[in-house]
């Protein structure tokens, strides 16, 4: 047995040591690939860095399945202490009744050094984190350089407006695709509202209340989407179906596109992809000129405690979460996926290193850096009820729109009434639920 | 008439038993469970679900999206069964001949049925790249001619090319044994009257056919609708602009993906009453036409 | 055969060349991509060259999944699943065709209504009853406070099927597709047998034990390799029933081959390398018994 490195896990070791015995529990988690090694090498880093309690993860193949299975063996009373789930379930989450608060749970622990992107998203509208963050990624912009320098753009563009100017620079130069989006509206809506500190929908995107109704459909979101049609009829945007590998990412990793906003977790193929080919460089999300900028919101997954388990379980998943909350096994975790680290001790502890700089590291302070750009009320995080139907209705809408069957503003207005009906039937089956 | 000759009045249920408990358990049961949430606005992880009467049911059939999900299910059980038993009908019929590649085509036309139709999807999503594909060539000399990710057309196209190909292996077979079984002697009788193959496939073949091609029609309906759900996953996710989102999937999006229980429910209540339709015509109309006699 | 036999001939093999062909063609694409490496992918996204990394995918497939018991399970599941199709479909349909009983066809009617919704769509709640099979037990004995009333506490047997052999495989045998294709071939069996075999002395059980089992061997033994391969490629049902990873099935094992992130670039070679190397037992089995299915498929005793 190892002996324990950290204050934060003797602490825990030594609540556990004060009961009779410590427990085996299961935590569920939903990666595959390369995530679902590190994840299953943190647990057994984890049990044998203790014997009082054991952990079992278990994969369960997709995020989308967890939480099917999740639910399921919740109302079976089969459900696991610990379960991962995607940021777009958080809500469903919150009003289950079905888990626990870690702050309340866990109080004594310092969660305010997680930096605010990451927290807002996951925290009640008064303040207490509801789960843990863990697999956290968000939004970058990415260039391939050596294209952008051959035709003559030596600055990384920061502003939609250079973004265009670079854009054209490319395509006089012969480039046919100077940037791609598959106009996800994570990518598009939701990370574009929140950096520029605008609602996606009233009551700060529902944080207040689940009445509250969509309200993207004017103003700079439904500007930018129409620019986005726009600039693909000229050919300087292009979409998945446009490119030939039929993915944005794919596209940018080919050489086939110069410049792409993508997640943090696309940097590892994409430096594999480029290899000695092409330089990349790596940035914060274009801003439109003249506004503020604010935090991108945190992507990926975030740890749950579930209700109905025995003090030992808890205790046990008390004492994994404190294990992964150690800024060395975020450090390793990230520099096993390219996932971003989200305390600020983690971040500390990555420059200490003096890593900060090597590739496994090379999206961590850029991304901990746009989600940690001043918050807004309306740049914390999305809290709006059956919003993966929603996600499908935008995406439905303004794919009809760029195939030139409605204009932009017609799709957002339909994308806004359509989400408008399921927010108000969400509202009513949780009638008696209460929104913290 | 038919075989029923034991007029045992217990003894056909027992006999049944083991097949209707395990329907229960495992169809009936969680059907009842579902349906119970049509009639409620449910949460996902239970806990305050409410009675709320037909509701689901008047927002379900007022929404155009439902009735067009429901329209495009209909149209392609009827297209994708007819177009996969026609191709291999022909198949069938050209395996039935003694030719020297009819043992092996024989045995490569199963192998499908050992890919999952997931990677049916992920393949031919590849093999109709309007860049890569092998349509290429054709869009390197009028560009745009093909794009299936655009062209909701294409897009369909290519979704019936590739549920033919994962349905080829048992429609195959299954008319395939049914030629082999067709007695010889039918054949060489008819040709000295004169018959031509045409008239030998309609007057001989295609009657005789009939348990066979009734089998086919009634499975491959079912595996074109339970077929679907793969398929759309892998290739289109309902795009392009929701043309090819169909009722099995859109149920499982619903209900699995964004956690609208009650209303994935609803949708799944109204499909049963379709698919319940399909089945009685199914026996109503084409069970009578076979012909069973030898 | 008979009149210009050569030209349907020619016809007939054309037909069978652009049908084998197509049918190729996708598994072709599938192990030229298991050639490759993620590298070699990542920059020209889907070729037709040739790679050269088949044996590091399957290398690599075979350290990061844990096939030889996955492969096992599957074995155990499939046959399972198959052989309980087999049985339950045999005794139904002799029920269905040989017995004049009135509630005879409602029997077959619902056995039949179940083939069209896929258990996709019935997950959750086939989860619920999987992981409490007494649950309508229960729900019977407490209707109306009843047993609470005799016993004092209401009813609560449980009995968990779920990350089991038996709760994996029951589930996927709620369909009715084996019960249709043999009343089908029931149907075709010479009307007089049963009548034939009663005038022998035997009765219903005899008749199906001795006369109907032995003349329905070939469509059985062809319907369990059918049932077998169908139930080796499941993928919803065995990924939500197995909670343990010691109980997962083959196809179930491979999706941990599939992409870290959501954002991420699916490994299409190494997912295509699990393919192959998860599909080779199905395709030996058709391979070695193609003949066998056929003849066994007949749905008529010649």
């Amino acid at each position: 047995m190892r002996f324990p490195k950290t204050a934060a896990l003797s602490a825990a070791l030594m609540t556990a040591a004060g009961l009779a015995h410590g427990a085996e529990i299961e935590f569920w988690y939903g990666n595959t690939g390369n995530v679902e090694t590190a994840i299953l090498d943190a647990c057994t880093a984890f049990n044998a860095a203790q014997s009082e309690h054991e952990v079992s993860c278990v994969g369960q193949g997709g995020y989308e399945v967890g939480m099917q299975k999740a639910i399921a063996a919740y109302r079976s009373g089969q459900h696991p202490v610990l379960i991962q789930f995607f940021d777009a379930g958080t809500l469903d989450l919150m009003l289950s009744d079905a888990v626990v608060p870690v702050e309340e749970l866990i109080p004594d622990v310092d969660w305010d050094s997680y930096i605010a992107g990451a927290r807002a998203y996951y925290e009640t509208s008064d303040g207490r984190l509801f789960s843990q963050p863990y697999n956290s990624s968000t939004l970058l912009f990415y260039t391939n350089k050596t294209q952008l320098e051959e035709a003559g753009i030596t600055e990384t563009p920061e502003t939609w407006e250079e973004v265009i100017a670079a854009a054209r620079k490319l395509e006089e130069a012969g480039h046919e695709c100077p940037f791609v989006t598959d106009a996800h509206p994570w990518r598009v809506l939701e990370q574009f509202a929140a950096r520029h500190g605008l609602p996606i929908a009233s009551k700060h995107n529902g944080y207040d209340g689940l009445d509250a109704e969509y309200i993207f459909n004017q103003g700079l979101i439904a500007e930018h989407l129409t620019n986005l049609a726009s600039w693909r009829e000229d050919g300087l945007v292009k979409l998945n179906p446009d490119t030939k590998a039929g993915d944005y990412a794919a596209a940018f990793n080919s050489g086939e596109c110069a410049m792409m906003e993508g997640s943090s977790g696309s940097y590892a193929a994409a430096k594999k992809a480029f290899g000695d080919k092409y330089g990349i460089t790596v940035t914060m999300t274009p801003m439109y000129e003249g506004h503020e900028r604010h935090n991108t919101l945190v992507g990926g997954a975030s740890i749950w405690v579930m209700k109905g388990h025995e003090e030992a379980e808890i205790e046990a998943a008390k004492a994994f979460l404190d294990f992964l909350r150690q800024p060395e096994q975020q450090l390793a975790f990230t520099a096993a996926t390219g996932y971003v680290p989200v305390t600020l001790d983690a971040l500390e502890a990555l420059k200490a290193s003096g890593k900060a700089d090597a590739p496994e590291f090379a999206t961590a302070s850029v991304g901990i850096d746009t989600m940690n750009q001043p918050a807004t009320e309306d740049s914390r995080g999305i809290r709006l009820g059956f919003y993966v139907q929603f996600r499908d209705i935008f995406m439905e809408e303004t794919q009809k729109a760029f195939n030139g069957d409605q204009t932009m503003q017609e799709a957002l207005d339909r994308a806004k009434t359509r989400g408008d009906e399921l927010l108000r039937r969400f509202e009513q089956t949780y009638q008696s639920a209460k929104l913290n | 008439m038919s075989n029923a000759f034991f007029r045992n009045r217990w003894l056909p249920f027992w006999l049944a038993s083991p097949q209707l408990l395990v329907m229960f358990l495992f169809f009936y049961l969680p059907v009842f469970l579902a349906f119970f949430w049509a009639f409620h606005l449910e949460r996902p992880f239970g806990g305050g679900s409410q009675f709320v009467g037909w509701a689901n049911f008047q927002r379900v059939l007022a929404d155009q999206e439902f009735w067009a999900a429901l329209r495009r299910t209909v149209v392609y059980m009827l297209l994708a069964s007819g177009s996969s038993i026609l191709v291999a009908l022909i198949l069938a019929l050209a395996a039935d001949r003694a030719v020297r590649l009819s043992p092996l085509a024989r045995n490569l036309l199963i192998w499908p049925k050992a890919v999952a139709i997931a990677s049916v999807g992920v393949i031919f999503l590849f093999i109709f790249n309007p860049f890569l594909g092998v349509l290429a060539p054709l869009n390197e000399v009028f560009p745009g001619i093909w794009n299936p990710r655009i062209n909701p057309l294409h897009t369909w196209i290519m979704i019936y090319i590739a549920n033919i190909w994962s349905a080829i292996p048992f429609t195959f077979i299954i008319l395939l044994t049914g030629l082999q079984a067709i007695p010889e002697t039918l054949h060489k009788a008819a040709a000295m009257d004169g018959a031509g193959p045409w008239r030998r496939l309609r007057d001989i073949q295609l009657p005789l056919l009939t348990p066979q091609l009734f089998v086919a029609v009634v499975l491959e309906v079912a595996d074109s609708l339970s077929g679907s759900f793969g398929l759309i996953d892998t290739m289109t996710q309902g795009g392009p602009g929701g043309a090819t989102n169909m009722l099995v999937y859109k149920i499982y999006v619903d209900g699995f993906k964004a956690y609208d229980l009650s209303g994935a429910a609803t949708q799944t209540a109204m499909l049963m009453v379709v698919v319940a339709g399909i089945t009685a015509l199914q026996y109503l109309f084409l069970e009578k036409r076979v012909k069973y006699e030898r | 055969m008979i009149e210009n036999a050569r030209s349907i001939d020619r016809t007939a093999t054309v037909l069978l060349l652009l049908g084998s062909v197509f049918v190729l063609l996708p598994l072709a694409f599938v192990a030229i991509t298991a050639t490759q490496s993620y590298g070699d992918f990542l920059r020209n996204n889907f070729s037709l060259l040739p790679g050269t990394h088949f044996w590091d995918n399957v290398a690599a497939v075979w350290s990061l999944t844990d096939l030889p018991r996955q492969i096992m399970n599957s074995v155990i599941v499939a046959a399972l699943v198959s052989g309980g199709k087999c049985f339950l479909a045999f005794t139904t349909a002799y029920a269905v065709v040989f017995f004049r009983t009135r509630y005879v066809p409602l029997v077959y009617a619902a056995v039949v209504a179940s083939i069209m919704l896929p258990i996709e769509l019935r997950v959750i709640t086939v989860y619920q009853v999987a992981s409490n099979l007494a649950l309508p037990v229960n729900a019977a004995a407490n209707t109306g406070g009843l047993w609470a009333v005799l016993f004092g506490a209401p009813l609560d047997l449980q009995l968990n099927a779920l990350d089991s052999y038996a709760g994996i495989a029951l589930p996927l045998m709620a369909q009715g597709a084996g019960t249709l294709i043999l009343v089908q071939f029931f149907k075709t069996l010479p009307r007089d047998l049963a009548r034939a075999a009663t005038m022998d002395g035997a009765g219903p059980l005899r008749f199906m034990a001795d006369v109907l089992l032995p003349l329905s061997k070939g469509p059985l033994l062809s319907l369990f390799i059918y049932f077998f391969i169908g139930g080796w490629v499941d993928y919803m049902w065995p990924l939500v029933a197995a909670s343990s990873p010691e109980m997962q099935t083959a196809v179930v094992g491979l999706a941990r081959l599939g992409p870290g992130m959501e954002e991420d670039i699916p490994n299409y070679p190494l997912e295509m390398t699990g393919a192959i190397m998860v599909t080779v037992i199905p395709l030996v089995l058709i391979a070695l018994t193609q003949r066998r299915i056929v003849r066994g498929l007949a749905l008529s005793e010649k």
